[in-house]
């Protein structure tokens, strides 16, 4: 099983030989990225951790105030009502991650390579556009006077549908969701696709041989074999949906009241309306076990329901 | 700032500076120094105890961060930079160079580079802005150069030759726990009630039956006119999920609560200079004693201001705040508050497509409530927009007085009215003339003499991450007034005993008294003039009443 | 060893493989939508983008352009150097580790790989002031290296994850059959751990690229000297001159987009090339 890697000899295994060699070369392979991430990305962090345990205005004196920080966190009725928002578009998030999964297993099934490639890159080229662009086109699509909307909403003679969407309590999370549309993200379909593609074709000529259907092949072929991009997948979703805020941020200001407000924008808020820079570090704290424990609950869910099917 | 950079880092850094040399070049100069034969008819009284400069003069770069770029639609700066160019002609040794940074990004840029020393001589800053920079205590104190006589004025100080003299540097003072002045003011003036009015379209007021050129002289006329504009179809104002809401607040509140606060204090402490000078001790200690939130007229302040949202747009709280103004551009809005920057733009982009014009935001008269002032703010009587001046400036005398003459010259007669007719702004300095084209903006003085409104503080000072959201949950009648008043109350009462435990606290007056009172002795001992040893007199007197009363009247 | 799948299906054009197509199609459409209207509000003046915003309609302001390629052009090629700079380093180090968490054994390897794990769960917009401090005292400010490290070490963790994903789901006999054949850890990393993560490489290159590209305040504030500064800051002065003409800020936007594009098309054939290499090995 084991093997040495000097050239020409080949020995019989030695084991600890090897392992001791693997320790250092993972060691070696593994530390610049430890060793940057440890630098520039942790320890300018761990900094602002340290001061989440004062009430601190940016780089005057800091007031060391203990735990208040967090017991005041655990009293913050809008901390919980934007935990609960932000419980809500997860859940969506999650949900409209089957489009993309769906679009990949397409995109992968066309046979003719030249045209997938065309899509790949037509796929890609999204990436460019600002997010700014994006948010002016929903403005202009939302907007109840004359977004694009409402004035098809009377075009079609039914004013009485009309909306004011953004500016509605109830409405207003499911246009932040529907603000995703096609809700196909290119990099999650370009990893589901590179997961497929790394497959052994030997599987997909077993599965072509077999005549299974398109939907079977779906369930029993495609969807097993990228459980591990779709776990990548998950956590990028999740992360993003835990600390995401800026169309929040541009568009509704959390509002109305405050019933699009979710943690990443009222620790901004915090932070940088009122001045309470302790305070936004604790809200961060708290996020990350959020974000920690929704991962690994979903993870784990997610592995069961594979391993029982 | 105490940090040194390792030597072994330095040497890195050297090498890699090599490797990047390619992409290396010299900051480029916003300003050309400009040749011109030196004449020196003013520079000879220097204010301060500097040496002053002779045979061959040192050579000063001074930099100047301001958020005006040379291209922009304004004239701001080119107003700025006709003043340095002229300065420069008449002493060739100074120099100026703009660092120009647009707002996004500039407190960023301007916070690094304090921490990394690194931050420009003079920089440009926003009202709310002077007070939390001098606390950190990076800005540097101009109250000796105030009280000092200004080398291009004949006033006996600086400081008279502004607009409202000495008294309407008060409530800078009282801004910052050194109770001093950290800024020269620009682009504004504290002796005229510079409103901020509604922009209004005349062919929709014809159209919903209203007078197009007698626009709403009071609240009852507003309403009325709204009404009006509603019943015809069209949406009365255009209002935004951001600003709008704190804009909205301040056009009722500021209609209430005339020297509300005076009542709860001793008449030595608001008396004279000391009304204005203690007014946020004041209001900080009343909000974190809770004595504030039950003021007499907050019930009809707050009915007021939510009667007033029903004639903003459907849908409001999602209109972010660049699409307000477009509302009134299209016609769709018949109002639009905004200022006298936007109105060269405005004008452009509405062109011939309708008639319209501006009137002053309506009086609250007592047919609307009987706590109202009735009359609009008085001047503000207080400076706000201006310049600072870094407070490292003060380890180098030579520097220090070239800078503060610089400042003198900055806000002479002379610059400013130049200044003025080339930003088309307003001037803080006594005597300049308001260009024609904003007089329109200037409030009628006898409508204007309400002071020290204490207004909807109580909201706008408590958490504002918080209030904004409650704010919208109110007006769209979610919650009830009382509700809504108990809520933003214990924000303001938590934020202000913050605020007042600060300032009672080791860090807050008591170390500021004893380095005044040092720097007294100093001035004392090295024959200072008499008029900045009797400014610095008054400056420990004032910041010892402001921490007595605080401790005396702050129950926490 | 196989030769390419696709060689020996012919194409057949059935009604489900029309199907096929017209959903990408759609998607495409959808996807493509934002991009299509840049380039048409580009061409507009304020008043048009206010009065009609999804229509086409004369007159075009393709001046727009000049003045916005005027601000842009100077700073193009730092970010050019500032992104490519960041994209090696950072591509680099993360493929390595990719490799070692997802092929090798050694001791720590899961304390390792949670620190860049919980990385990702932790919001970062609280890291300004402490990451500039960090810069300072490093003396490396006003130069590239503030952004390229930063980047470096921030944008790493969720990327780390998907190459060991990637690696890991090769079969280990492939790996093995190499070291039977004699070669070294950095021979196997560069000859069988590279092609097969080839696909992935390109799409996090293009990621790392973009989010550098549209960096704004981190290079703002780390670099002072105003030639260094990237594109971004153009942008910025752009937007400040022209308040509220969002046609001349997206003709800025869409130059600036330009060098993205043609990035796309090069990582894109690497992407082709990628998989190619990768079915030949298995």
């Amino acid at each position: 099983m084991a093997h040495q890697s000097v050239p020409p000899i080949r020995q019989t295994p030695r084991t600890k030989n090897k392992w001791q060699r693997q320790m250092w070369v993972g060691w070696l392979f593994v530390a610049p990225a430890i060793g940057l991430n440890l630098l520039f990305d942790w320890y300018p962090m761990m900094d602002g951790i340290y001061r989440s345990f004062y009430r601190w205005d940016g780089y005057s004196t800091a007031v060391y105030v203990g735990f208040e920080n967090f017991r005041k966190i655990f009293n913050d009725t809008i901390f919980w009502t934007a935990v609960t928002n932000m419980l809500f578009f997860l859940v969506m998030s999650i949900i409209l991650m089957i489009p993309t999964i769906i679009t990949s297993v397409i995109l992968f099934r066309i046979r003719h390579m030249r045209a997938q490639y065309i899509y790949r890159v037509l796929f890609c080229i999204p990436m460019v556009v600002p997010w700014m662009v994006i948010i002016l086109m929903w403005q202009f699509m939302y907007n109840p006077q004359y977004g694009l909307f409402n004035r098809f909403i009377e075009l079609i003679g039914m004013p009485d549908m009309q909306q004011t969407w953004l500016g509605d309590s109830e409405l207003v999370k499911w246009c932040v969701i529907f603000m995703g549309f096609p809700f196909v993200t290119t990099n999650a379909a370009l990893i589901y696709l590179g997961g497929l593609k790394s497959v052994s074709e030997s599987v997909w000529e077993a599965g072509a041989l077999d005549g299974v259907g398109p939907l079977q092949k779906f369930f029993y072929l495609e969807l097993p074999l990228i459980t591990g991009q779709f776990s990548l997948n998950l956590i990028g979703t999740i992360t993003a949906a835990i600390t995401g805020y800026t169309t929040q941020l541009v568009l509704t200001k959390g509002g109305p009241g405050f019933a699009s407000m979710v943690p990443g924008l009222y620790m901004y808020f915090s932070a940088f309306k009122s001045q309470k820079y302790g305070y936004a570090s604790a809200l961060g704290m708290v996020m990350f076990v959020l974000s920690l424990v929704i991962t690994l609950l979903s993870l784990k869910f997610f592995q069961k329901e594979e391993s029982e099917s | 700032m105490v940090n040194k950079t390792n030597p072994f880092w330095l040497t890195l850094l050297c090498v890699v500076m090599l490797l990047l040399a390619a992409c290396g070049s010299n900051t480029p100069t916003a300003s050309e120094p400009t040749a011109q034969p030196a004449s020196e008819p003013t520079a000879a009284s220097e204010p301060t105890a500097a040496p002053e400069p002779t045979a061959a003069p040192k050579e000063y770069t001074i930099k100047i961060m301001t958020w005006h770029g040379p291209d922009s639609n304004t004239g701001y700066y080119n107003g700025y930079k006709q003043i340095t160019d002229d300065y420069t002609a008449a002493h060739p040794n100074v120099k100026f160079e703009f660092v120009y940074q647009p707002l996004d990004g500039y407190k960023e840029l301007l916070d690094t580079q304090f921490v990394s020393g690194s931050a420009p001589d003079i920089i440009q800053m926003q009202p709310w802005m002077f007070g939390e920079y001098a606390n950190k205590g990076v800005l540097y104190n101009l109250n000796n150069a105030y009280n000092a006589k200004s080398a291009y004025a004949e006033a006996a100080r600086w400081m008279d030759t502004f607009s409202g003299g000495e008294a309407s540097f008060a409530g800078v003072r009282s801004s910052n726990k050194f109770g001093g002045i950290f800024f020269v003011p620009n682009d504004s003036n504290a002796t005229m009630s510079i409103g901020q009015p509604m922009f209004y379209n005349k062919d929709l007021f014809k159209k919903a039956g209203l007078d197009p050129e007698k626009p709403p002289q009071n609240w009852e006329e507003y309403r009325t006119a709204m009404k009006a504009l509603k019943q015809s179809g069209v949406i009365p104002i255009a209002a935004d999920n951001g600003r709008w809401v704190g804009w909205s607040l301040g056009q009722v509140g500021y209609q209430f609560g005339e020297k509300y606060v005076d009542q709860f204090y001793d008449a030595k402490y608001t008396s004279g200079n000391r009304g204005v000078e203690y007014y946020w001790d004041k209001v900080y200690v009343a909000l974190a004693n809770g004595q504030l939130e039950n003021a007499d007229y907050y019930v009809d302040m707050l009915t007021i201001w939510q009667d007033y949202a029903q004639y903003w747009q459907d849908g409001w709280t999602g209109t972010a705040e660049a699409d307000a103004p477009n509302l009134f551009m299209t016609g769709q809005a018949a109002m639009l508050q905004a200022g006298f920057w936007d109105f060269q733009g405005y004008s452009t982009l509405i062109g011939d497509k309708f008639a319209w014009g501006i009137f002053p935001i309506p009086v609250i008269t007592s047919a609307t409530s009987k706590y109202a002032i009735g009359k609009y703010n008085a001047p503000a009587n207080t400076q706000d927009y201006g310049f600072t001046v870094n407070a490292t400036i003060e380890k180098d005398k030579e520097l220090e007085a070239v800078i503060v003459d610089f400042l003198q010259y900055f806000s002479s007669v002379e610059a400013q009215t130049k200044y003025v007719n080339t930003a088309k702004s307003f001037s803080p300095v006594e005597g300049v003339p308001v260009p024609d084209e904003i007089k329109g903006f200037v409030n009628p003085s006898e409508k204007a003499s309400a002071v020290e409104v204490v207004g909807s503080s109580f909201i706008e000072w408590g958490d504002g991450a918080i209030w904004p959201g409650l704010s919208q949950d109110f007006l769209m009648g979610k919650i009830s007034v009382a509700d809504y008043k108990a809520k933003v109350a214990e924000l303001s009462r938590e934020a202000s005993k913050n605020y007042v435990a600060g300032m009672i606290g080791a860090e807050g007056y008591a170390p500021q008294i004893t380095a005044a009172e040092a720097k007294l002795t100093e001035m004392k001992g090295d024959g200072s003039n008499e008029l900045m040893v009797k400014s610095q007199e008054t400056t420990i007197e004032n910041l010892k009443l402001r921490l007595e009363m605080m401790q005396t009247y702050f129950k926490p | 060893m196989s030769i390419n799948f696709s060689k020996i299906v012919r194409p057949s054009y059935t009604i489900a493989e029309f199907a096929k197509h017209v959903v990408i199609v759609l998607v495409c459409v959808a996807l493509l939508f934002p991009l299509f209207l840049m380039i048409v509000m580009s061409v507009k003046d304020k008043e048009q983008v206010v009065f009609s915003f999804f229509t086409i309609q004369p007159p075009f302001h393709f001046e727009n352009y000049l003045v916005a390629f005027s601000y842009i052009s100077p700073f193009i090629m730092n970010s050019v150097w500032m992104a490519i700079g960041s994209t090696v380093l950072t591509v680099g180090v993360t493929a390595l580790a990719g490799y070692a968490f997802g092929k090798l054994e050694f001791p720590f390897k899961n304390v390792l790989f949670w620190i860049l794990f919980a990385k990702m769960m932790l919001p970062g917009i609280m890291n300004l002031i402490p990451s500039f401090t960090l810069a300072w005292k490093l003396g490396i400010l006003d130069t590239s290296l503030p952004v390229i490290l930063f980047c470096a070490g921030t944008s790493q963790p969720f990327w780390v994850f998907v190459m060991r994903t990637f690696v890991a789901q090769q079969p280990q006999e492939l790996f093995e059959s190499m070291r039977i054949d004699g070669a070294n850890e950095l021979q196997i990393f560069r000859y069988l751990a590279i092609p097969l993560l080839r696909p992935m490489l390109a799409l996090m290159s293009i990621n790392v690229f973009v989010s550098v590209w549209n960096d704004y305040i981190w290079p703002l504030v780390t670099i002072q000297s105003f030639d260094k500064r990237p594109l971004t800051v153009g942008l910025a002065y752009l937007t400040s001159a022209h308040p509220g003409d969002y046609g001349m800020l997206t003709a800025g936007y869409v130059i600036a987009a330009l060098p993205l594009l043609v990035l796309f098309f090069i990582s894109m054939k690497q992407f082709i090339e990628g998989l190619t290499a990768g079915a030949i090995k298995l």
